[in-house]
C-alpha cells in the first residue's frame, strides 16, 4: 500500500511518460520573440514618425534653426516621465534618420594608454566616415553601410535596465541606466530633454591583464536631418577622415 | 554597392581595435537564429522531455504545457546573452515562475477537467485509477500549490530547494504542500483502501 505522496509521484511519472517536445518548439519560441520585438519596433517607429514630423514643422516655422538642434523635441516635460518612459522615448528617437556622430575612446584601468575613433554615419545617404586613430591602426571599410549603432542601442534600451539616477553629461542632465550583462558592465546615459542617447560605457573586467579592465566610452551626438535643416547643414568630416 | 559586408565589417573593425568589450556592440538582430540560440537547442535536445513533462504537469495538459514551455523559452531567449551559469536552471526557474505567476492560466482553464469515477468495489486496477485521479485533480489546485507539488514529488526536491526555486520560505512550502495534499486527500477519499494513511516525514 502506497502513501498519497507516492501515488501522486508515480501518477505524475505515468502521466508524462513518452512526452517529446515538438521539434520546432525552439523555432516557435524564436519567432514569438521576434514578433514581440517587431511589435515593439512598430510602436516605437510610430512614435518616431510623430516626433520627426513635429520637428519638421518646428524647423519650417524657424528657417534659421541651428544645424545641431536635437533630432526630436520632447513631447512632454521630462519631470513627468519616469526613467523607463525616458528609455521608451529614446528608442523612438533612435528610429529617426538623424546623422550620428560617435567618438569612441578605449582606455584601461591600470594604464594611461588610450585609443580613439570617430565615426559619422548618415543613414539617409548611406554613408559612413571613420576618422583614423593616431597612429593609423584602424582599417575599417568606409562608404556604403547602414547605421549599426542605433539598432544596437534600441536593443539595449528594450532590454533589462536599472535606472541609476540623473547625472550631468557635457553639462546636460541625463538619466543613467545600468545594463546587466553577462561579460561586461554597461552603462548608458539618455538626455532628459531630448531623449537622445549621449553616452555608452562598457567595462570589460580583465584581472589577468597588466593593463587592467578595458573601458570603452562612446559619446554620441545626433544631427537633425530634415528638409528644413539640410540647406544649412554642413557635413564636413575632419582632415583625418577618409571616405 | 554592396551593403552587407560593410554592415558586418564595421563592428568587427571596432572590436579589433577596442577588444572583446566592443563585441557587445554587435546587435543580436544580425545573428542567425540558429547561431544565437545554439546552446538552447542543445539544452532542449538533452533535457527537453523532462522540461516538457514539468510544463505539462504545471499547466494541466500537453498542449498548454507546450505553450508554457514555449513562453519560458521565449523569456530565456530575451536574456540569453546575460545568463551567467547553468541555462537549464534559469529556464526551469522561469518555467515555474510563469506557472505560479498566472501566465495564461488565469485567463484560460486547464484543458483536463474530466473527473475520475471512484470505485464501487476496490480491485487491482484501482491504484491506477487513483493515480490518474490524483494527476487530474492537480488542475483543481492553485498554480502555486500545483507548482509546489510538482517540485516536491516529481522533481523530488527538498522543502528548502523548492523554496529556493519558487522564491519563498521553506515554511510557505510546507504549509502550501500540506494544504494541497489535504485537498488531494479529500478527492482521493473513495480510494482510501488503496492509500497508506501515514504521512511522509
Amino acid at each position: 500500500m502506497m502513501s498519497l505522496e507516492d501515488q501522486l509521484a508515480t501518477g505524475m511519472r505515468e502521466a508524462t511518460t513518452g512526452l517529446v517536445p515538438p521539434p520546432d518548439l525552439i523555432d516557435r519560441a524564436a519567432r514569438a520573440n521576434r514578433r514581440r520585438r517587431n511589435r515593439f519596433a512598430v510602436v516605437a517607429s510610430g512614435l518616431s514618425v510623430v516626433a520627426v514630423l513635429a520637428v519638421v514643422y518646428a524647423i519650417a516655422a524657424t528657417p534659421k534653426a541651428a544645424p545641431q538642434q536635437p533630432a526630436t523635441s520632447p513631447s512632454a516635460s521630462p519631470q513627468l516621465l519616469s526613467p523607463m518612459d525616458i528609455a521608451q522615448q529614446a528608442i523612438a528617437v533612435l528610429n529617426g534618420d538623424a546623422v550620428e556622430h560617435v567618438q569612441i575612446v578605449g582606455s584601461f584601468s591600470k594604464s594611461h594608454d588610450q585609443s580613439w575613433t570617430e565615426i559619422w554615419s548618415d543613414p539617409a545617404a548611406n554613408n559612413t566616415w571613420i576618422a583614423e586613430p593616431v597612429p593609423h591602426k584602424i582599417t575599417a571599410p568606409v562608404g556604403d553601410t547602414v547605421p549599426w549603432m542605433p539598432a544596437n542601442l534600441r536593443q539595449k534600451l528594450g532590454g533589462d535596465l536599472r535606472p541609476m539616477g540623473t547625472e550631468q553629461i557635457n553639462g546636460r542632465p541625463a538619466v543613467r541606466f545600468h545594463l546587466p550583462a553577462k561579460d561586461a558592465e554597461e552603462d548608458l546615459w539618455v538626455d532628459t530633454a531630448t531623449y537622445q542617447v549621449v553616452r555608452l560605457r562598457i567595462v570589460l573586467a580583465d584581472s589577468r591583464s597588466s593593463l587592467g579592465d578595458h573601458i570603452t566610452t562612446m559619446d554620441f551626438a545626433w544631427f537633425t536631418r530634415t528638409p528644413g535643416a539640410m540647406p544649412s547643414f554642413s557635413f564636413t568630416p575632419p582632415p583625418t577622415t577618409r571616405k | 554597392m554592396c551593403r552587407m559586408p560593410a554592415v558586418r565589417a564595421l563592428p568587427d573593425a571596432v572590436e579589433a581595435t577596442y577588444g572583446p568589450a566592443a563585441s557587445s556592440l554587435v546587435s543580436d538582430e544580425r545573428k542567425p537564429m540558429t547561431d544565437a540560440y545554439a546552446g538552447l537547442s542543445e539544452l532542449m535536445h538533452r533535457r527537453g522531455r523532462d522540461l516538457l513533462a514539468a510544463a505539462t504537469l504545471l499547466a494541466g495538459g500537453r498542449t498548454t504545457g507546450e505553450d508554457l514551455l514555449q513562453a519560458a523559452l521565449e523569456r530565456t531567449m530575451r536574456a540569453w546573452r546575460r545568463i551567467d551559469g547553468d541555462p537549464e536552471a534559469y529556464l526551469r526557474r522561469i518555467l515555474y515562475h510563469l506557472a505560479v505567476d498566472g501566465w495564461r492560466l488565469r485567463r484560460r482553464r486547464p484543458e483536463l477537467l474530466i473527473e475520475a469515477e471512484p470505485p464501487a468495489q476496490p480491485d487491482s486496477a484501482d491504484s491506477i485509477a487513483l493515480r490518474h485521479a490524483l494527476v487530474q485533480a492537480l488542475v483543481q489546485l492553485t498554480p502555486k500549490q500545483r507548482a509546489t507539488l510538482v517540485l516536491r514529488f516529481w522533481e523530488q526536491l527538498s522543502e528548502a530547494e523548492t523554496a529556493e526555486a519558487l522564491g519563498c520560505s521553506p515554511g510557505t512550502v510546507k504549509s502550501t504542500t500540506s494544504r494541497a495534499l489535504a485537498r488531494l486527500r479529500r478527492i482521493a477519499a473513495p480510494w482510501s483502501s488503496d492509500l497508506d494513511t501515514g504521512v511522509r516525514p
